[in-house]
């Protein structure tokens, strides 16, 4: 039954996972300690192996914590329970979509003054959490550059900045 | 569209980027467009409208993105190889490597890795916020409404849902009035 519960909640949060997966990061902590699924400091691990792990970091989440509780089937259930939300949410959209008509432009630039709101919104928000410091921005602010005026593939920026602040952390 | 473009070619790049990606999914997205643009799938324009698509609603964006590209590219198939070639990567690397990574995740190397990668990340983001502003024409109501949304959803977070429809309606019923 707790492949159901574990469906069940990441279903749910998954409707909720609005603006980025970070945002409901938090959700999930409340949600899994809460159940006494995890301990806080065990889900502290899952967030960062999370990180060191490729894809979203929230559906990382939701398959590891599943397969820390129900091992593969839990994984399944977890991840599926996330993802859901999603597809069903495309779903309706296209199928309104053919019932109500908008100005596809319009609609667009819209949509493109509300996402940059939410971006604002997410890089404040990681900017304010503890993580950051000189070190943290300095880098930001490398990548930043690189990302625009060049055409280096981010995967390796990503790669080079996790290792300076490997090295960093040694000296 | 290219008539190429087939279903497993879909599957193989976004599994490919999937693969490589660590920093989650917003790391993912700044990836997509250097290798999507590579191969003449889509223009940034279209990138970054579809972006602003797959932020409207709930669920990871990576996920999301991989389906509205996919779909965009290779029609409904398209989406799912999209979908499938997002989710099998990590999946699979969480089962098998999680265990091993949770016995160093307190280390100083790992926790110094993961800052400098979140440096990244922040500067990543900030680049993508860049690029949505520079590849979209704007008037001065739409940058007004985008920084004071920003600011009210900095201060109200538990109403996000309702205040992003908010502000692309204005936006939408709004841009109308404002061009005529």
């Amino acid at each position: 039954m707790e492949i159901i519960a574990l469906f069940w909640m990441f279903f749910k949060i998954g409707f909720l996972a609005f603006g980025g997966g970070w945002s409901i990061v938090g959700i999930i902590a409340n949600n899994v300690i809460g159940n006494g699924w995890l301990s806080s400091g065990e889900f502290t691990q899952v967030v960062s192996v999370s990180q060191l792990t490729p894809g979203p970091v929230a559906v990382n989440i939701a398959t590891y914590v599943g397969f820390k509780i129900c091992g593969v089937l839990g994984a399944s259930a977890s991840t599926l329970g996330i993802l859901l939300p999603p597809l069903i949410i495309i779903f309706i959209i296209n199928v309104a979509g053919k019932f109500i008509k908008l100005d596809k432009e319009r609609l667009d630039a819209a949509l493109r003054v509300g996402t940059s709101s939410l971006i604002i919104v997410t890089l404040y928000t990681l900017i304010g959490s503890r993580h950051g410091d000189v070190t943290t921005f300095l880098i930001a602010a490398f990548t930043f550059l690189l990302f625009v005026k060049t055409r280096i593939d981010p995967v390796y920026i990503i790669l080079g900045a996790a290792i300076a602040g490997t090295l960093f952390s040694v000296l | 569209m290219d008539s190429e473009i087939n279903s497993l070619m879909i599957f193989t790049t976004f599994f490919k980027v999937s693969a490589l990606t660590i920093g989650g999914g917003y790391a993912m997205v700044p990836v997509l467009i250097r290798h999507l643009e590579k191969k003449g799938w889509v223009n940034q324009k279209e990138f970054y409208n579809l972006l602003a698509k797959a932020q409207s609603i709930p669920g990871p964006i990576a996920f999301n993105l991989s389906i509205m590209i996919g779909k965009k590219v290779g029609g409904f198939r398209g989406s799912v190889a999209g979908a499938i070639g997002v989710i099998i990567p990590p999946f699979f690397t969480i089962m098998l490597i999680g265990a091993f990574l949770t016995r160093f995740s307190n280390s100083v190397l790992i926790k110094g890795f993961l800052k400098g990668a979140f440096g990244a990340i922040l500067g990543l983001i900030g680049g993508v916020l860049y690029k949505m502003i520079q590849t979209k024409k704007w008037n001065y109501l739409e940058i007004l409404i985008m920084i004071i949304g920003a600011l009210v959803l900095i201060f109200e977070s538990s109403y996000t849902v309702l205040l992003f429809v908010i502000i692309v309606t204005v936006v939408y019923v709004g841009d109308k009035k404002w061009k005529s």
